[in-house]
């Protein structure tokens, strides 16, 4: 399950998001959400990772400020 | 939780339905307001992109020298973008929006029943079986069949269908005897294309004024750098997602068509328009 989640971001990593910046959205964040979430999945197992990464995307919204936001 | 989302944007696409009677209609009208409602957003980006494409060398020289570590690339950016005050783009959650709005606009045109209408799941199965037993064949929109042959019969499962003589609920290479579902597709299609066109044409203007700012500093024109890969991806990626789109909108019903082919020329409007005031503001 852990592997499975983590290829689909990989996969997502190489597709989607260069689409995404493409169009103009871009990660606020360093390491960028799909990063952390991949340390957080692999860290804390899928649902508290998840859980830690979903957060971490509902932080990266246009009024965030961004910057550097590590794993704890 | 895609069916959370879809729920909640099938009650206002309902609220939209009792008033208007009819589900293109509806789902015009719909995209509209999603258009608006996240047209802040959209401008906000517009500006970013152009503050991005004026210090797009300085970004070049951060990208030529991290170009074997991508994460400390990312993170100059970030400081980059810091340095120049600009909050850099929508972030992620944007991104997840537009996603999710993909999904639910889907799901709410396969299943309108359950989405839009919210007819009770057991009425559903029953009729589905009716069906079944009839046709002894499975579709695989089991809610639109419903729509057409019960919906003479039971008014909670009906559905006005018809847009300007076109049939939404059809699916294209389903119903392929009838040329005119494919109107929608092809209209589709071809204002993708067009968006492509306008999305490169803004790309290829900065490339000049960039290739103008080398030759500007005594430097020698380089002869189109050798091609960076990364770029090329890029380029694949945006013929790749039309691709992709219009063999969805072939096989699912004409409705998700129509709401792509209107956000598609929405988007098209929306260009057109930041780009004036965006100037005006300068």
């Amino acid at each position: 399950m852990k592997k499975i989640l983590i290829k689909i971001i990989i996969l997502y990593k190489k597709t989607l998001s260069k689409l995404f910046s493409k169009m103009g959205f871009h990660c606020k964040y360093y390491p960028t959400c799909s990063e952390y979430t991949m340390q957080a999945i692999e860290k804390y197992g899928c649902i508290k990772g998840g859980y830690y990464g979903a957060k971490r995307i509902i932080r990266c919204n246009p009024f965030a400020k961004g910057g550097y936001d590590p794993l704890k | 939780m895609i069916s959370f989302f879809a729920n909640i944007f099938g009650y206002f696409l309902n609220f939209l339905y009792t008033y208007l009677g009819n589900f293109g209609l509806s789902i015009i009208v719909f995209s509209i307001i999603v258009k608006l409602l996240l047209l802040p957003m959209t401008i906000k980006q517009q500006k970013t992109m152009k503050k991005t494409a004026k210090i797009q060398e300085k970004l070049k020289e951060i990208q030529s020298k991290y170009k074997n570590n991508p994460e400390k690339l990312n993170q100059e950016t970030i400081e980059l973008y810091k340095r120049e005050n600009m909050s850099p783009f929508s972030g992620c959650l944007g991104a997840i929006i537009q996603i999710i709005l993909l999904f639910s606009v889907f799901f709410l045109v396969r299943s309108p029943l359950t989405y839009m209408k919210k007819v009770d799941s057991n009425i559903i199965e029953q009729y589905k079986i009716e069906i079944e037993e009839q046709n002894a064949s499975n579709t695989a929109y089991p809610e639109i069949s419903i729509i057409k042959q019960k919906g003479n019969e039971d008014e909670n499962v009906y559905i006005n269908m018809n847009f300007l003589g076109l049939d939404l609920s059809g699916v294209p290479l389903k119903d392929s005897s009838d040329i005119k579902v494919f109107i929608i597709p092809i209209l589709y299609v071809i204002t993708t294309f067009i968006s492509i066109k306008i999305n490169s044409a803004v790309d290829n203007k900065n490339k000049k004024n960039e290739n103008k700012l080398i030759t500007d500093g005594k430097e020698e024109a380089k002869p189109e750098e050798e091609i960076n890969p990364m770029e090329q991806a890029n380029k694949n990626m945006m013929y790749m997602m039309p691709i992709m789109s219009i063999s969805i909108a072939l096989v699912a019903p004409l409705g998700l068509a129509l709401y792509w082919l209107v956000n598609n020329i929405l988007m098209i409007i929306e260009r057109f328009a930041l780009k004036k005031i965006i100037k005006e503001e300068e």
